[in-house]
């Protein structure tokens, strides 16, 4: 052939493709693969826009604890060009400017700390008051008018304050409006240890507080669309000066991150497991379709066909129909995606930008490669269908080689699961499992098959021809007992098992947790404070000593920003830490490197630091690390990493060192405990008491959080209902695949004088036996994977769960035996004729 | 046929074909020498199992014979890999088989145009519709092969054989599934075609009085030639 027909060749492979595809779509047998691809790459995407929105919205919630999207922190006032750029780049800004200063009633005298707020303060979060201690308060948009103040409830129990009095700070006088019940800002940055006042800026001159020498903390609050605020921040960069510092959202709050994570590991999870579902429907279907095609390769090869076009014109109809089922993918899954966001919508901020373009991307890329992994190797075989099948039928192309076929499988699997886990110690894992699960069912599927032989003894000969049917077709049965027993464990393990797992993690943060926090304790205070929680509120608070320190060095290394390239490790490098000291180790701590300090070792300097806190840093057991704490240089060798689970709300350290070590260092003391609301009213007497110790409620947080966990599990099993359509999709796929033979066999048998009821009752006989296998195998299986995922995975004690037996094997015999008779149905009606047209 | 001007289409040399089975090798076809020539019609005749089909899946290049070459327009097949015979059929032989192998999903019209758009032909439809009308099947051009008879579907094939009007057609049995006025129906049409296109034709038959419509017959013996 000359180029110029090549091309033409080329082109009209692609155009008798479409031809082909076009008519074997209309003959139904590739609309399970088109639905196969839907779901994959419907259950990817949604679950991709949706946690991509997820994270969104969790770092605006990041932007309401800082009062805004970008905090400029700065020694000296803000420049007024900074607000007019702010204002050109169509951002929204506030100023806050806090410093300590004296107010007085009456006689009394109390240090407080002023905030003075420029209206619109707070641009991100809520601003509560009220007009009574201790109540939930109302939001309001306003601030404080010209000439009034709001003040927190110790200001008010300091001062015995109440609604309309008269204070006076600096110069001018004001009267108390409001008590101030919630700043969203108010947990940032430096602990306050004097009351909160605070106050409109435009008073900020008249009181004539602000002098060159005072200690003044300038902030510039910034709010908008995030592609904006990014632009500003890269502006404002070069302009900021020695004390001027910007602080971003991107954080967000450690507990509501780690929710997210484990939702997004789960729904990842969920998403990809659909996808190898759908990988194996998709296998099955490409096989059978690819062995109905031998005859006419075998004739296009006589009409002249090369291998290679015919390898084409098979592939170019798998990928015109992949992309289309691709995008129907799409679709299907940005409108359920849009569900999971219904169910978030009283939680999901308004200014909650749209869902980026990414998860699309990666959807249908999932779904191409699922297909092109999972469907092509059937197709390579085409090429070699011999040409001279058009005179003896029974030549057929050398079957594919299984290290080809399963390479390409596993590539495409590691791919995927490398993708999804972006974690390579999670992808070895889950890919072993995948590869001990399919062995373990190949070799129980066979040796189950092979006790078949010996059971055909006292059974009518319709029972005995089905019963034979399945070892007679060993290679068939393996396969279909495989993706049946695959199907129907996924099943299992999706109705009886995730309830455990999922109700194990919405009791992760339990009603007990933790919900109020005592700061500022001062060392002569611990006795009476822990005496007074006892009688008063109940409980049992363990008071953690706190010191702030800096990480000087490491191993004699200066500790500089410069060696440090993780955004992450560079922000904490020379920031204030809190450092405590404690012999025992707390609950919620786990030791994952090194021992922890035994008795006769307290007065030894030793230093336990948080897992992530040390490879932040490349800290390793042994180093020696050296802090500065005020005035000393302390230094000590690390003896253990410690793992903490930040979600429980306890007191928790990144750095701990032995005792003995910090005692003379000075520390204040916090505390953190539960208390019922009913208890609440304790802690109006614990302020009156102790007036320099702040409390800090985190009970509204907390229900932040599990309002979150509950909505993502509830969206998990929502991802699991793709996983379902999966398995389902599996067991269709499987209980097809061995329709043909069953085609021409009945044919045959019919043609011998077989009556249909014999048919049908060996068919019956066939199914139910394959059914019952598939589901023991698969009670099996999903009890052992169960078991790892419990007690490797989530920590949970595992329970076996004898239901899952009788369950799945009856049910899989019954509900295989149903579908493949239905399927069969009309092939009993099939008049013998079908031999003479094939 | 000694006709110096005339040169060999096909020839074969020394051909054997032998194959393993559970019993120990067997020997389909036995040492086939045999040419033949540009436009006459030779008829292939033996028994059941003579290996017939054998012999002309090899001659066509469906398959590679024990030993023995092919030459086909003077290129030696053994020489050539799968893909390289099928270049060298592309648009130069037509089939005929006894189980018509129509494309199933493709309708009559569609059937006929295939070796054509597999040739990169632009005139492909009307070309496909004329041919259509020869073996007058004209309104059953939207037929699929299902649709159709034994008789209609061969005549179909036929039809798909003449259309990149080959230099060479091979028959395999044409008429082997038909009942007899049906197969004779055939049998005329592809003869009628063979004229007015003036193909080489290779047919094989057991039925002695189509064979005689041939200009030669080669007779097949348990795989030698007896003639
Ligand atoms: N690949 C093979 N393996 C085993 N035996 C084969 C193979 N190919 C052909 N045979 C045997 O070779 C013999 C000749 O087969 P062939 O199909 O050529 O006969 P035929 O003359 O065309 O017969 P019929 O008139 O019945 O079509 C038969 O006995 C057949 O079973
Ligand atoms: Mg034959």
């Amino acid at each position: 052939m000359n180029s110029r027909q090549q091309h033409s060749s080329a082109l009209s492979t692609f155009v008798m493709a479409m031809t082909l595809l076009r008519r074997e779509w209309r003959a139904g047998e590739l609309r399970l693969l088109a639905f196969a691809m839907i779901i994959a790459v419907a259950s990817t995407t949604s679950v991709g826009f949706f946690t991509d929105r997820i994270s969104q919205a969790l770092i605006n919630q990041g932007s309401e604890l800082l009062g805004g999207d970008l905090i400029t922190l700065s020694t000296s006032p803000i420049k007024k060009e900074w607000i007019e750029e702010a204002k050109q780049q169509n951002l929204r800004s506030a100023l806050a400017t806090n410093f300590p200063s004296v107010v007085s009633s009456g006689e009394k005298l109390q240090l407080v700390d002023v905030k003075a707020v420029s209206t619109g303060y707070p641009l991100r979060g809520e601003l509560k008051t009220g007009v009574d201690l201790f109540t939930e308060g109302v939001t309001t948009t306003s601030i404080p008018k010209a000439g009034k103040v709001w003040v927190d409830n110790r200001l008010i129990s300091l001062l015995s304050l109440s609604i309309g009095d008269r204070l006076k700070l600096g110069a001018s006088t004001f009267q108390l409006s409001r008590l101030l019940i919630q700043e969203p800002d108010r947990g940032t940055g430096m602990v306050s240890v004097a009351p909160r006042l605070m106050m409109n800026h435009a008073d900020l001159e008249a009181t004539a507080l602000i002098q060159p020498a005072s200690r003044v903390s300038y902030r510039l609050l910034i709010a908008g669309q995030r592609k904006e605020v990014d632009r500003y921040r890269e502006w404002l960069k070069p302009e900021l000066s020695r004390g001027q510092r910007i602080i971003t959202s991107d954080e967000g709050q450690p507990q509501m991150r780690v929710a997210l994570e484990r939702a997004k590991r789960y729904l990842s999870l969920a998403s990809l497991i659909s996808v190898l579902l759908s990988g194996i429907a998709i296998a099955m279907v490409v096989r059978r379709y690819a062995e109905k095609r031998f005859n006419d390769c075998a004739l296009l090869r006589c009409l002249g066909c090369q291998g290679s076009q015919i390898t084409q014109l098979y592939l170019w109809q798998m990928r015109t129909l992949g992309l289309i089922a691709g995008c129907v993918g799409l679709i299907v899954g940005g409108f359920s995606q849009q569900g999971l966001v219904l169910l978030f919508s009283s939680w999901i901020p308004l200014e909650l930008p749209l869902p980026t373009l990414t998860p699309a991307f990666v959807g249908l890329a999932t779904g191409m490669i699922v297909l092109i992994g999972f469907g092509s190797p059937p197709l390579y075989r085409l090429q070699r269908v011999p040409p001279a099948r058009v005179l003896r039928q029974d030549l057929g192309p050398p079957p594919i080689s299984g290290i080809v076929v399963y390479t390409l499988i596993l590539i495409s699997l590691s791919l995927l699961i490398t993708w999804y886990t972006e974690d390579l110690k999670l992808t070895l894992w889950v890919l072993g499992g995948i590869l001990m699960t399919t062995v373990l069912l190949i070799l129980m599927a066979q040796g189950l098959i092979s006790l078949t032989r010996h059971l055909n003894t006292r059974v009518g000969i319709s029972w005995r021809f089905g019963i034979a049917n399945i070892s007679r077709r060993a290679g068939m049965s393996t396969a279909q007992i495989l993706a049946l027993g695959i199907g129907m464990m996924v099943i299992l393990l999706l109705t009886l098992v995730r309830t455990d797992l999922l109700s194990k993690w919405r009791d992760s943060l339990p009603a007990s947790a933790p919900n109020q926090f005592l700061i500022n304790i001062q060392p002569d205070q611990v006795d009476a404070v822990t005496a007074f929680l006892k009688q008063e509120g109940g409980v049992d608070a363990r008071l953690m000593p706190m010191v702030r320190g800096r990480l000087t060095a490491i191993n004699q290394q200066q500790v500089s920003r410069a060696n440090y390239h993780n955004p992450n490790s560079r922000q904490r490098v020379g920031r204030e830490l809190n450092l405590t000291w404690s012999q025992s180790l707390q609950p919620d701590n786990k030791v994952v490197a090194g021992k922890w300090w035994s008795d006769d070792q307290q007065d030894q300097p030793l230093l336990s630091i948080e897992e992530e806190f040390a490879s932040n840093f490349g800290i390793k057991v042994g180093d020696q690390l050296e802090f500065q704490i005020a005035d000393q240089k302390v230094s000590a060798p690390v003896a253990n990493l410690r793992s903490v689970e930040w979600d429980s709300f306890q007191v928790n350290f990144f750095v701990l060192f032995s005792p003995g070590l910090l005692k003379d260092a000075p520390a204040t003391y916090i505390t953190s405990f539960y208390l019922p609301a009913s208890r609440k009213p304790a802690l109006n007497r614990l302020v009156a008491e102790f007036p320099s110790i702040t409390v800090i409620d985190v009970e509204a947080m907390m229900n932040q959080v599990r309002q979150l966990i509950d909505r993502l599990s509830t969206a998990v099993e929502y991802v699991f209902l793709f996983t379902l359509i999966a398995g389902l999709l599996v067991l269709y796929a499987a209980i097809q695949a061995s329709r043909d033979i069953r085609l021409y066999e009945s044919a045959v048998l019919k043609t011998l004088g077989a009556r249909r009821v014999t048919l049908f009752k060996a068919m019956a006989a066939e199914f139910l036996l394959l059914g019952s296998l598939a589901g023991l195998m698969a009670a099996t299986s999903a009890t052992l994977i169960a078991f790892v995922l419990s007690e490797q995975l989530f920590n949970l004690s595992f329970e076996i769960n004898p239901w899952i037996w009788i369950v799945g094997t009856v049910c899989g015999a019954l509900g295989t035996a149903l579908a493949g008779l239905l399927g069969a149905r009309s092939l009993l009606n099939q008049t013998p004729v079908v031999l003479l047209n094939s | 046929m000694n006709d110096p001007t005339v040169t060999p289409i096909v020839q074969s040399l020394d051909l054997c074909k032998q194959v393993s089975t559970a019993a120990g090798p067997l020997v389909i076809l036995d040492q086939i020498n045999l040419s033949i020539l540009q436009g006459e019609s030779v008829a292939i005749v033996g028994e059941s199992g003579s290996g017939k089909s054998t012999l002309l899946g090899l001659l066509a290049g469906l398959d590679t014979p024990s030993s023995g070459r092919v030459i086909f327009e003077g290129q030696d097949l053994g020489s050539l890999d799968e893909d390289g015979r099928a270049a060298l059929r592309a648009g130069e032989v037509g089939f005929v088989f006894q189980s018509f192998q129509l494309m199933p999903s493709l309708t009559a019209l569609e059937n006929i145009m295939l070796p054509l758009e597999l040739n990169g032909d632009k005139n492909a439809e009307p070309h496909a519709r004329s041919l259509l009308e020869k073996v007058d099947l004209t309104n059953r051009w939207h037929h699929y092969p299902r649709q159709l008879s034994g008789g209609e579907q061969q005549r179909v094939a036929i039809a798909r054989a003449f259309s990149v009007d080959p230099k060479l057609l091979y028959a395999d049995e044409p008429t082997g599934n038909l009942d007899r006025r049906t197969g004779q129906r055939v049998i005329d049409t592809l003869f009628a075609l063979n004229e007015e296109h003036a193909t080489t034709l290779v047919l094989i038959s057991h039925d002695e009085a189509l064979a005689s419509r041939c200009n030669r017959l080669l007779r097949l013996d348990t795989g030698r030639l007896v003639t």
